[in-house]
């Protein structure tokens, strides 16, 4: 998988190496309008410690001038599913309708369970959400004026907290249960490709 | 010309951030080790000591206007229930390992770990130590996984948080303690003497492990069948022990019969002779923990799955025990958590844990019908006499009026004190 990861990596770079030397050449500013609401739907792989794994996104926000600040959330399949809520920034570099970005995603991670996670001698299950943040580097190449094509390489964490209530070996019941407290620190790398709707007149 | 720049840039941020791909997993839990001390310390503070709030409720045994109450492993609440309005803790008696009861006359009974304890409780407020049988009990040497020391008993225990970084457990999955053994659990039993055992010298709940039938005490182990006599309260003999099977759970009388529950099925034992129990029928069912209750027609079984009962399901068995040689399964009905239970007349309580307390009309078995239900109480024990009910749950002791049994109203409760 790691394998997968380097090769898009790879794809991306070149990907990114061939739009930016259109910019040169397009010297056009598609985003004339200072501030507009825009829509950014994205999806990718995360590569952690673990694995490698599946995520998506919508991003919701308004665009001004060469910032954007907005709201998102999304699923992160990465060792447990998750749903970030966060605040996102971004600023692009340039005014123009190609450009690189910087983004930075914080806010909270919730898990969100899947089927029976019992195993044998477990009662139940609690868990407790936990931060999230990304940082993101990228590139935005504008293809008209309402849709743009967006991809990304980030470090991301999220962080949430598992408690599970267990049964011991008991005989003869009542039998008190015990508590273990699990708290995760995930961190990863993210690589996304992103598609822009941009809502301007 | 300088964005470009920035792609090899990119990549090399890329790669350096692969050795910042650490998933850190932080553990936290408590062990639990015993504290110990010396068995004649143990027995020199088995007596009435200041009433202390009841923290892990166990088996119930009621006596006159006197509950007894076990709290886990640790000894005895004497609770006087003159007023089951307002019920008050008396005293409680230090029984280091106790979960069993059972009352006779002035005479407590009780399990201590292996062994078992009379306490004279003829002034509850003063109860004095009587005698020790020993080893009436040979499986319970082992506590929470620790051997008990000969020349010593498991008093309490000592918590010790732990915090330590793990590696990945399986993806959405948690992975066996290691230290299940260490950790501490509760281990219970108690006493029964049914409505129907004659003469009445006390009521238990159904898990109760004890049952005193005229002069006899009947104490089942984990395989076997104790006959002890308590002719002279204060000094009971133990005259026979009779083989009955493996997993042996509970004990409950029934005029001239015991119905023994074990995790593989339910066993019926003449009295006739109390000092030589004989097995007359039985029935198997799955691997499950069942106490039971019986009336002259009717067993009713509940059966519990789960960790240490194993099996899978949770379910009322109703058999037909008129020809006790021969005891046949009439139906079963679903539950969700069930343990104790008790009847009165047509009706059955049943304790069915985290769904609380349920009343049932059984005078067709064929189709028994769910009177009433109180909820949001975990229940494990009940005793129903006089049209009242004692419950034994995670949040208390607690006291209902079944008068109407299709709307139980609450008379008290003695809450939990973590």
């Amino acid at each position: 998988m790691k394998k997968t990861f380097l090769l898009l990596l790879s794809f991306v770079s070149i990907l990114s190496g061939i739009t930016a030397q259109e910019i040169k050449q397009v010297q056009k500013d598609s985003f004339g309008e200072k501030k507009f609401f825009s829509s950014q739907i994205s999806t990718g792989i995360v590569e952690g410690e673990q694995n490698t794994n599946f995520h998506i996104e919508l991003l919701n926000g308004f665009r001004y001038k060469t910032w954007f600040g907005g709201i998102g959330t999304g699923l992160d399949y990465y060792y447990y599913r998750t749903i970030p809520v966060y605040l996102s920034g971004i600023k692009y570099l340039s005014p123009r309708n190609h450009s690189f970005f910087v983004q930075g995603d914080a806010g909270v991670n919730f898990v969100w369970e899947e089927g029976n996670m019992n195993v044998w001698n477990e009662v139940s299950h609690e868990f407790k959400p936990g931060i999230y943040w990304n940082g993101i580097v990228g590139f935005a190449t504008g293809l008209d004026r309402k849709n743009a094509f967006s991809f990304g390489l980030g470090y991301s964490q999220k962080s949430f907290k598992e408690i599970k209530e267990m049964t011991v070996i008991c005989f003869n019941p009542p039998c008190e249960n015990t508590f273990e407290t699990y708290k995760y620190n995930l961190k990863r790398l993210t690589l996304r490709i992103g598609w822009q709707f941009n809502y301007s007149r | 010309m300088r964005k470009i720049i920035l792609l090899p840039f990119l990549v090399i941020i890329v790669f350096a951030l692969q050795s910042c791909l650490k998933d850190k997993i932080t553990r936290t839990y408590s062990v639990f080790e015993p504290i110990y001390k010396s068995k004649a310390e143990v027995q020199a503070e088995i007596k009435s000591s200041t009433a202390v709030s009841i923290t892990n409720p166990g088996k119930i045994y009621m006596y006159g206007n006197y509950i007894f109450l076990n709290e886990v492993n640790k000894g005895v609440h004497i609770i006087d229930n003159s007023n089951p309005a307002n019920p008050v803790i008396k005293a409680f008696i230090n029984i280091p390992g106790n979960v069993d009861i059972a009352v006779k006359g002035s005479a407590l009974y009780a399990d201590l770990y292996t062994d078992l304890v009379v306490v004279d409780i003829s002034d509850p407020l003063n109860a004095t130590l009587k005698k020790v049988v020993p080893k009436i009990f040979p499986e319970r040497v082992y506590a929470s996984g620790f051997v008990v020391d000969s020349t010593k008993v498991i008093v309490g225990w000592a918590e010790r948080k732990i915090k330590e970084n793990v590696d990945m457990p399986p993806a959405g999955r948690g992975w066996i303690r290691r230290d299940v053994f260490l950790s501490f659990s509760s281990s219970m039993s108690g006493t029964a003497t049914g409505a129907g055992a004659a003469p009445v010298t006390g009521i238990a709940g159904s898990m109760s492990r004890f049952s005193i039938v005229n002069n006899y005490l009947y104490a089942v182990n984990r395989s076997s069948l104790n006959v002890l006599n308590i002719s002279a309260v204060n000094d009971p003999q133990l005259q026979n022990t009779v083989g009955v099977g493996w997993n042996i759970e509970t004990i409950y009388p029934f005029k001239n019969k015991l119905f023994i529950g074990s995790s593989n099925g339910m066993f019926i034992f003449d009295i006739s002779n109390p000092v030589a129990p004989v097995r007359e029928g039985s029935v198997a069912h799955f691997r499950a923990c069942d106490p039971v209750v019986a009336d002259d027609k009717y067993a009713f079984v509940t059966l519990r799955a789960g960790t240490i009962c194993q099996g899978t399901n949770n379910q009322l068995d109703v058999i037909n025990v008129q020809n006790v040689m021969s005891p046949q399964l009439v139906k079963s009905y679903g539950l969700t958590n069930p343990h104790g239970l008790a009847k009165d007349g047509d009706l059955l309580f049943i304790c069915d844990g985290s769904d609380g307390l349920k009343v049932y009309n059984t005078s067709n078995v064929f189709s028994l019908q769910l009177l009433d239900r109180v909820k949001n109480i975990e229940t494990y024990d009940v005793i129903a006499w006089n049209s009242k009910l004692l419950v034994v749950a995670k949040g208390g002791l607690y006291q209902y009026n079944y008068s109407n049994p299709s709307s139980l109203s609450l008379i008290s409760k003695l809450a939990v004190n973590n």
